[in-house]
């Protein structure tokens, strides 16, 4: 079973994903096509993470949760969207190292 | 009618009340497949909401053409390379996620169906070992308590599609901008989308503590099968469809605290977390064996 800690990490995640979207909804249309499969790659590894804590939990670290939470301040205070498909792959990345 | 019930019913009508142990034997393979069967419901429900969960929604062809159109006019002719655009226009990347998917659901649903095989030659034998009992009775817990597990998880991080989380983002753009006529009709999306993934997960639990509940009653015939008669194994059976017919119309939160008791009951009990221990490879060790 997962633990509290795996449980605030895929929360984080998917806050993290709300905040991408907020960008590609707010984005004009030659952004929103540089933005989306970024989007769409953290949203498969976001998946495949919610499979395995399903199955029997992930392995993550204090560390993994403040990296996480880092994370999501840089996509809030995205200034370009260049900073935001950036991020995404970062969160895509992290999500991936633990399946 | 269902082949299991069919399976029960004609048992029922066919055997005499004093049965042998043949058809005790019978009897526990009906009851091993209304465990699988029921299982299966609940697992086919989690496996759509996990799909929903991974789908993201695809933008029309004119939405796309704009996009693409844009980001040329932006950047110049080399900005958009091929391979971004076949995956923004193609759906090759949602079939591979669907796949994902799909193969860890039959990995999941394997050790249900190699449970379930591994008492199929059983009526064909004379006795029912007491390690086949005691193997049996195991891999059915172990099942049981995953089955609770899965349900504990997707309740208390529920799957909401994320196409949800797109509508919702949408929505805070338009009403950001006062368009509140688009604005109510994002919302109203929003708003349906939310109430149609609640009714799905409430379902999924409900078929979740159905297929618990057949797979504690199996657990503990197996635990006194020596002195379980065939009326009683019957009985259980029976009483696990009851059980289950009782079940519809349950709301999502008493579904919900119904199962956090159970998960409860189980987690303080010393038997159950003997068999959180168990692995589920023993289950394969289990089927090939003793069979």
């Amino acid at each position: 079973m997962a633990d509290i800690q795996d449980r605030e990490y895929v929360r984080l995640a998917e806050a993290a994903l709300d905040a991408l979207f907020d960008q590609y909804a707010a984005a004009g249309p030659a952004d929103k096509w540089q933005l989306k499969p970024a989007i769409t790659k953290a949203t498969e590894e976001l998946l495949s993470a919610r499979l395995a804590l399903f199955k029997e939990g992930v392995l993550t670290t204090p560390a993994d949760l403040d990296a996480i939470r880092q994370l999501k301040q840089d996509i809030d205070r995205a200034a370009d969207i260049q900073t935001s498909i950036l991020a995404a792959v970062k969160l895509a990345a992290m999500l991936g190292a633990f399946v | 009618m269902r082949p299991v019930m069919k399976a029960i019913c004609l048992l029922a009508l066919a055997l005499p009340l004093a049965a042998c142990t043949p058809e005790k034997a019978e009897a526990l393979v009906a009851a091993v497949k209304a465990f699988e069967a029921k299982s299966n419901e609940a697992l086919d429900a989690y496996e759509a909401l996990f799909q929903d969960y991974g789908e993201i929604r695809n933008e029309s062809q004119d939405v796309l053409f704009q996009q693409a159109y844009a980001a040329v006019a932006q950047r110049g002719a080399g900005s958009p390379s091929f391979s971004d655009a076949v995956q923004m226009v193609g759906t090759l990347k949602s079939t591979r996620q669907n796949t994902t998917i799909e193969n860890e659901f039959r990995e999941i649903r394997t050790a249900y169906m190699l449970l379930g095989s591994a008492y199929d030659s059983l009526p064909q034998g004379s006795a029912l070992g007491a390690r086949h009992v005691s193997c049996g009775r195991s891999a059915v817990a172990k099942l049981t308590l995953q089955l609770v597990n899965f349900a504990s998880d997707v309740d208390q991080d529920p799957l909401y599609p994320t196409a949800l989380r797109e509508t919702f983002a949408e929505f805070k753009k338009v009403a950001a901008k006062g368009d509140q006529s688009l604005a109510q009709r994002q919302f109203d999306r929003f708003y349906t989308g939310v109430a149609g993934y609640e009714a799905r997960h409430a379902e999924a639990l409900r078929l979740t503590l159905a297929a618990v509940e057949q797979g504690r009653k199996l657990d503990g015939l197996l635990a006194r099968y020596d002195d379980v008669t065939l009326s009683g194994l019957l009985g259980a059976i029976q009483y696990g469809f009851t059980f289950a017919g009782t079940l519809k119309g349950v709301d999502p939160a008493t579904a919900s605290s119904r199962l956090q008791a159970t998960k409860a009951e189980l987690d303080a009990s010393p038997y159950w977390q003997r068999v959180e221990a168990v692995p589920l490879a023993s289950i394969a060790e289990c089927a090939t064996t003793e069979r």
